[in-house]
């Protein structure tokens, strides 16, 4: 907890860039601590019972304001909208009389115990038991309602908490559960993506601003993710362009657009033929009808002309080439992108593998040169620049595909190219190890050092500049 | 929940005995040994008076589960009906039939039937679940109504 009371603190000191957001990370008890600070907001101007105070934040989704201002309006009216007394009652099991008969067991009488909540529906204890059990499986929590017919009345937390008190385990996922709702409740808090993790994130920054200022967050457990989509760390490139990017790479469209490049449909069956060598008769495999690769016409109109066409002008075969050519074009505008795009997400696998290796590399350099941890600690501060650099340069390559050509387009570009060139020098510096004929590990270190304070500053400054183009609509996108 | 499934059939089955509603019928089925089958029931719905569903008498199966009561039953009409929250197999889409919505396990056979019964005449248009008839009713009633009719001549009570 000691370590986590310093974060806000070191926030403030380090100035915000204008890309970065505030966010804050929760573990599961944070997250308890969270709940109950509003319910303890809460409960005395609502004057009510911290149980039914819990329950009506809850149904309202934790919307603290408006909450008030209708209580304030209508006090009766909100608690029956939710269906909930000032004061439940405690609950307790009570013994059975001549009138009890459990509606769901149908077991009856002076020996069955039961359990009623202030609606008065009465049940006994082992169905309530099995019914509440079943819903928390479920996962369920203060959703669970009064087991009778069209009876509207919550359960509440303290008697869940009641029913399953023998039952550890259970009991552990009814407060699970519970806190889970809240996460997913509040659109201000999402959970981590990353697998088992456990920690949740809260960010305040409006979804109004999350096209211009991406949404990054970074969770304690390591992932850096976006809170609008939820997908790994993209910035630069804002949430619309990666969906639509990532749409275009699952489809494989560029499928359909090699074939439109590199084949022709016969011009009667409509098969889809690739001239993979020979003269321009082609014989149809399918229906053998003979035409000319070139015009598309019927060679029975070339006469001699075996290897020229002299048909070329004419004005159909234009525009049946002028469509190939097109689409050509495309698919090497998209190759281009996709191969530096992809080049830097097989970099940053590198990079990342790189990192197991710099840790030996570490301990190898503390031993021979008798330094202390604190000191060789540069090199792991480079790779981290370096895999940071990778993803953003592998995200402003989608940002580029869509960016319609023009003066402020060259200038990302230079920037994007500084960039690409600062972290690629400062790769191959990283990754060669110290040897003897080499330089000194100090005169290293310093090199290092340098190479990646001069990255970080080509990295803000790419970041400073799309951030500000996106604020100010400076980019002009276009979708296909 | 599991182990009550049968005491709580056999409890309703004597409900059932005791006390039904004017018209319905309800009764498990029976194996080929001639034993009681407490998870298959078959049942008959009369459609209400005074609408285009009265004089028809609608047969369906209750299918219960181990997980009875915790989960609901499946209701199928057979042969399959024509209205707009039945689909095409027959079975029904009705918010007491669904666990995530408004089903209870205190609800008892009775009350799924006079459910039903009151879902034939009063169809609830947000959850459609066959073409034919939501799209008739949508369009036009008094077709509707008329191949309503002509399902419940069809139907009647033998």
């Amino acid at each position: 907890m000691d370590g986590d009371e310093f974060e806000p603190i070191l926030g403030s000191l380090q100035k915000k860039k204008p890309w970065e957001v505030d966010f804050k990370v929760y573990d599961p008890h944070d997250l308890l601590v969270k709940q109950e600070a509003i319910v303890d907001r809460l409960q005395s101007p609502l004057a009510l019972s911290r149980e039914t105070t819990t329950l009506l934040l809850r149904c309202c989704f934790w919307k603290e304001e408006s909450l008030l201002e209708s209580f304030l309006l209508d006090r009766d009216g909100t608690l029956a909208k939710v269906g909930l007394p000032e004061h439940p009652p405690r609950p307790k099991f009570e013994a059975g009389d001549e009138s009890f008969m459990c509606e769901i067991c149908y077991c009856d009488g002076a020996d069955e115990t039961y359990l009623a909540l202030w609606c008065g529906h009465r049940f006994c204890r082992d169905c309530y038991r099995a019914y509440v059990s079943g819903k928390v499986h479920e996962g369920e929590s203060w959703r669970i309602r009064c087991p009778a017919v069209k009876c509207r009345t919550l359960l509440g937390l303290e008697p869940a908490r009641f029913i399953l008190a023998d039952d550890k385990a259970m009991l552990n996922r009814y407060e699970e559960n519970l806190t889970r709702s809240f996460v997913n409740d509040l659109p201000t808090f999402s959970w981590c993506p990353a697998p088992n993790c456990e920690y949740a994130i809260e960010c305040q920054v409006p979804r109004s601003t999350w096209e211009t200022t991406i949404p990054t967050v970074h969770c304690r457990c390591g992932k850096a993710f976006c809170f609008s989509c939820k997908h790994d760390d993209h910035i630069p490139a804002p949430c619309s362009l990666v969906s639509m990017w990532m749409q275009k790479c699952k489809d494989d469209s560029e499928t359909s657009n090699w074939i439109k490049a590199n084949t022709k449909e016969c011009v009667k069956c409509k098969s889809t033929i690739e001239k993979n060598g020979g003269c321009n008769h082609m014989v149809c495999r399918e229906c053998h009808h003979e035409f000319c690769w070139v015009c598309m016409g019927p060679w029975a109109e070339h006469g001699q002309s075996y290897y020229n066409c002299n048909r070329f002008d004419e004005d159909s075969s234009k525009n049946a080439r002028d469509s190939v050519s097109k689409s050509r074009a495309m698919l090497e505008r998209y190759l281009h992108y996709f191969t530096r795009y992809n080049n830097h997400e097989q970099s940053a696998k590198l990079a990342r593998r790189l990192l197991a290796a710099t840790e030996k590399n570490m301990d190898q350099i503390q031993r021979d040169h008798t330094l202390s941890w604190i000191e060789v600690q540069f090199l792991s501060e480079a790779v981290d620049v370096l895999s940071l650099c990778r993803s953003t340069l592998k995200w402003s390559y989608v940002l580029g595909y869509y960016m319609k050509s023009g003066n402020q387009k060259t200038i990302f570009e230079n920037n994007q190219s500084d960039l690409e060139m600062a972290t690629e020098l400062l790769n191959e510096l990283v990754e060669n190890p110290i040897t003897e004929d080499g330089p000194s590990i100090e005169e290293f270190k310093r090199m290092v050092i340098d190479k990646s304070t001069y990255v970080k500053t080509r990295w803000e400054t790419i970041l400073a500049d799309i951030t500000a183009g996106l604020q100010e609509n400076r980019w002009q996108f276009e979708s296909e | 929940m599991s182990g009550i499934s049968l005491n709580r059939l056999m409890a309703e089955r004597k409900q059932w005995r005791k006390d039904h509603p004017h018209g319905f019928y309800a009764r498990p089925r029976k194996t080929r040994a001639g034993e009681l089958d407490l998870m298959n029931w078959e049942c008959g719905i009369p459609g209400k008076e005074n609408t285009p569903w009265a004089n028809g008498l609608y047969k369906c199966v209750l299918i219960f589960t181990a997980d009875y009561p915790a989960q609901p039953p499946k209701c199928q009409f057979t042969p399959p009906l024509f209205h707009p929250n039945v689909f095409p197999s027959g079975t029904v889409c009705l918010s007491i039939l669904n666990v995530d919505k408004d089903w209870k396990p205190s609800i008892t056979i009775k009350q799924i039937l006079l459910g039903v019964q009151n879902l034939l005449d009063e169809p609830n248009n947000s959850d459609p679940a066959q073409t034919e008839a939501y799209q008739l009713y949508r369009r036009d009633v008094t077709a509707y109504e008329k191949k309503v009719r002509d399902q419940a001549n069809r139907m009647t009570r033998v």
